[in-house]
């Protein structure tokens, strides 16, 4: 099977040259979704063409991608808006002032626990990460405290 | 206290949030079209659940449910409960920590927990009993 990807709206897909569809089982909402790629619509095109919402599409999409029925034709992130790296910066100062020099170590962690890294990391799923780190803050004020300084880095990206 | 549901509002996918008290009594709410009886059934079965996984000693401060198409999250933090009401999964690890961080607020918000306390023991139930019973009236007597 292939690592573990989660594709974006933007994504283009091609069917892969290695395996055939008839290979595997499907279920009927995969054959549908096999039926339209091209190497050329994009996830969220497939999605409107299929009366599919973002999210469900975007699980057929891993579902035949770990299959390795379809290949990326271009790069997933496309479109996405990155996280760039100094949150990350900032994230791993605040924790430190929380928990201490090991810090860095529990953000490496939860980056490796989303299967993201710095670099490619989809400013949308903050959230998730500062929730993930602050699981390891155990006095409960502080965790409090490490998410509102957090929550404002949040704004300044303008997630919400 | 409206600033700080008005920072659970603001996310995307919110449809709206109310506190209500311990009793189920409702203290505030933004952007609901829901009326009063209909929140304090929702904020009553919450407690439900929570009393209820109390009697198990097990202490949740935190439910999450998915109820005609909308997602509900119930936070309880002393004696009130707030409730939010959502379309998206999306937002729910914003949510969480918006939740944490508005909870800690109202939580130092003396005017806010004022308004809790006198919630917590309805008087007005109290003064409506006329007449004292055997106990109350033995606790009487021991007050100098």
């Amino acid at each position: 099977m292939k690592e573990k990807i989660v594709p974006n709206e933007f994504a283009v897909f091609a069917l892969s040259t290695d395996k055939s569809p008839s290979e595997v089982t499907l279920r009927s909402s995969e054959w549908a979704v096999i039926t339209q790629i091209d190497g050329h619509k994009s996830v969220m095109d497939i999605a409107n063409a299929l009366a599919l919402t973002k999210e469900e599409a975007i699980q057929l999409f891993t579902g035949l991608f770990e299959k390795e029925l379809i290949e990326i034709r271009s790069d997933v992130l496309l479109g996405a808006n990155l996280a760039p790296l100094s949150v990350f910066e900032n994230m791993e100062m605040e924790l430190t002032r929380v928990i201490g020099p090991v810090a860095p170590f529990i953000v490496d962690e939860a980056l490796i626990e989303m299967g993201l890294t710095k670099d490619k990391f989809v400013q949308d799923r903050l959230p998730e990460l500062v929730e993930l780190v602050s699981e390891e803050i155990t006095d409960a004020h502080k965790k409090v405290q490490f998410q509102q300084i957090m929550l404002k880095y949040l704004k300044e990206l303008n997630i919400t | 206290m409206k600033r700080w549901l008005q920072e659970i509002t603001n996310l995307e996918g919110i449809e709206g949030v109310f506190i209500s008290s311990g009793r189920a009594k409702i203290i505030a709410k933004l952007g609901l079209d829901l009326n009063d009886p209909q929140l304090e059934a929702l904020a009553l079965y919450t407690l439900r659940i929570v009393a209820a996984f109390h009697l198990k000693t097990q202490k949740i401060n935190e439910i999450e449910f998915y109820w005609k198409n909308l997602f509900i999250i119930g936070r309880v933090a002393g004696d009130f409960l707030v409730i939010t009401i959502f379309t998206t999964p999306k937002v729910l690890a914003l949510l969480r920590i918006t939740l944490n961080v508005t909870l800690s607020n109202l939580l130092e918000d003396k005017k806010f927990m004022r308004v809790i306390k006198e919630q917590a023991a309805d008087k007005n139930i109290l003064l409506e009993k006329g007449e004292m019973t055997e106990i109350e009236k033995n606790l009487i007597t021991k007050l100098k």
